[in-house]
């Protein structure tokens, strides 16, 4: 006696029921968070100093007095209470920069070695 | 409803752009032609910053308040001028919400009212002025507010003397005129183009968007009248111009000045025979 196995091709309609789950699950999936609760944890005044800033922040959106002054504009992820640094940002059409992305201003002062003397976060949105 | 809801006039905060008059006959004309306006509560538009208050001014002392103090404060200004003399910070508001209403269509959209704030700084980083105003509907141009910032850059005052022709111009680099194929749609770099007695100079705009402060302080192309080895006035479709210089290391710099919306083929002229003049020589 011989085994019969029985193939069938699957069903379009199954195969699409089952891509269709995926991709709308896919899409439910959360996104990555892009705030980090801990990204301002280095800043120290009176220890940290501007190459340190620079390497942990990048390029800050506004630099004033020879680099004395750097600022960094911050968006906020309420989820994880963490902050994201985004750029400067203008409209096309507009000679002002906008502040639709960025929730707070990162103020960092430096004293004449580089070292971090004065900081804040101002919130400004 | 009353019309004069939606006006909170404000003489004390002058100088208002748009007088309490002005904005009674808008809303009038605005209302007799099938609108309506809802006042709203003062809030913040969310584009531009909302920490700035007609209070802020109070929170700083002329002749003592240092720039870093000011900006810890304020944070990140919205603009500045290219010697950091002029910081200036901006807030939208809307006031109001306007719809209009047509026999098929309607639209809304918010009446806003924008305040700056403009510090004035010395040598030394301290507070030497501070100046308040609003405008209505629209905002006020950053360029005219900050005046320094509006030209190519503080740089370009030492060349500007010795210039004998200088216009805004488009510097395409690389560029023969209009070829290779598809040159015709490029779009060249903003800037000032000045000729002086020795050579063609061309100075880059601060790019939109960047503060004023970090603008390069020489010019982006120095070509000596000496290294060109030929000029012309391209001409492309209706109205399209392109002034074409060739160098002895057999380069190509395409330079538009614009008119309005056309090109400038008067000034384009005159740049060409100024530059033929001194290769002739």
């Amino acid at each position: 006696m011989k085994n019969v196995e029985c193939r069938s091709d699957p069903d379009p309609i199954t195969v699409l029921f089952w891509v269709v789950l995926v991709l709308t699950l896919g899409a439910c999936a959360a996104a990555p968070l892009k705030g980090n609760a801990t990204l301002l944890d280095f800043l120290m005044d009176g220890k940290t100093s501007r190459a340190e800033v620079l390497t942990t922040l990048g390029q800050p959106s506004g630099r004033f007095e020879n680099d004395q002054i750097l600022t960094y504009r911050l968006g906020f992820e309420a989820k994880n209470s963490g902050y994201y640094v985004v750029e400067r940002e203008v409209m096309p059409t507009a000679t002002w920069p906008t502040w639709m992305q960025a929730k707070y201003s990162l103020v960092l002062v430096f004293d004449d070695t580089g070292v971090l003397s004065k900081h804040s976060l101002v919130k400004v949105n | 409803m009353s019309l004069f809801a939606i006006v909170r006039c404000d003489h004390a905060n002058a100088p208002v752009k748009f007088h309490c008059l002005q904005v009674l006959a808008l809303a009038l004309v605005l209302c007799a032609s099938g609108c309506i306006v809802i006042p709203t509560p003062e809030f913040n538009s969310g584009q531009a910053r909302g920490n700035i208050t007609k209070e802020t001014p109070a929170q700083f002392e002329v002749g003592k308040t240092t720039r870093a103090e000011l900006v810890l404060a304020l944070g990140e200004p919205d603009a500045v001028s290219p010697d950091e003399h002029i910081w200036a910070y901006r807030s939208e508001k809307i006031r109001a919400i306007v719809c209009f209403a047509g026999y098929t269509t309607a639209a809304c959209g918010p009446i806003t009212k924008d305040l700056y704030l403009l510090l004035q700084f010395n040598e030394q980083g301290v507070l030497q002025k501070i100046e308040s105003s609003s405008h209505w509907f629209t905002s006020a141009d950053s360029d005219k507010m900050l005046p320094a910032a509006a030209g190519s850059k503080a740089a370009t005052t030492d060349a500007s003397l010795s210039a004998r022709l200088q216009k805004p111009a488009f510097w395409l680099k690389g560029v023969d005129g209009y070829k290779p194929r598809g040159a015709a749609q490029m779009r060249g770099l903003p800037g000032k183009l000045l000729l002086t007695d020795a050579n063609l100079q061309f100075f880059a705009d601060v790019p939109k968007g960047e503060f004023a402060n970090i603008a390069p302080t020489g010019p982006e192309l120095i070509l000596p009248f000496a290294a060109i080895t030929a000029v012309r006035v391209d001409s492309y479709g209706f109205g399209g111009r392109r002034l074409v210089v060739r160098t002895s290391a057999n380069e190509a710099h395409s330079f538009e000045i614009s008119k309005g919306f056309f090109n400038d083929a008067e000034a384009l002229q005159s740049f060409a025979e100024f530059i033929q003049g001194k290769i002739n020589r």
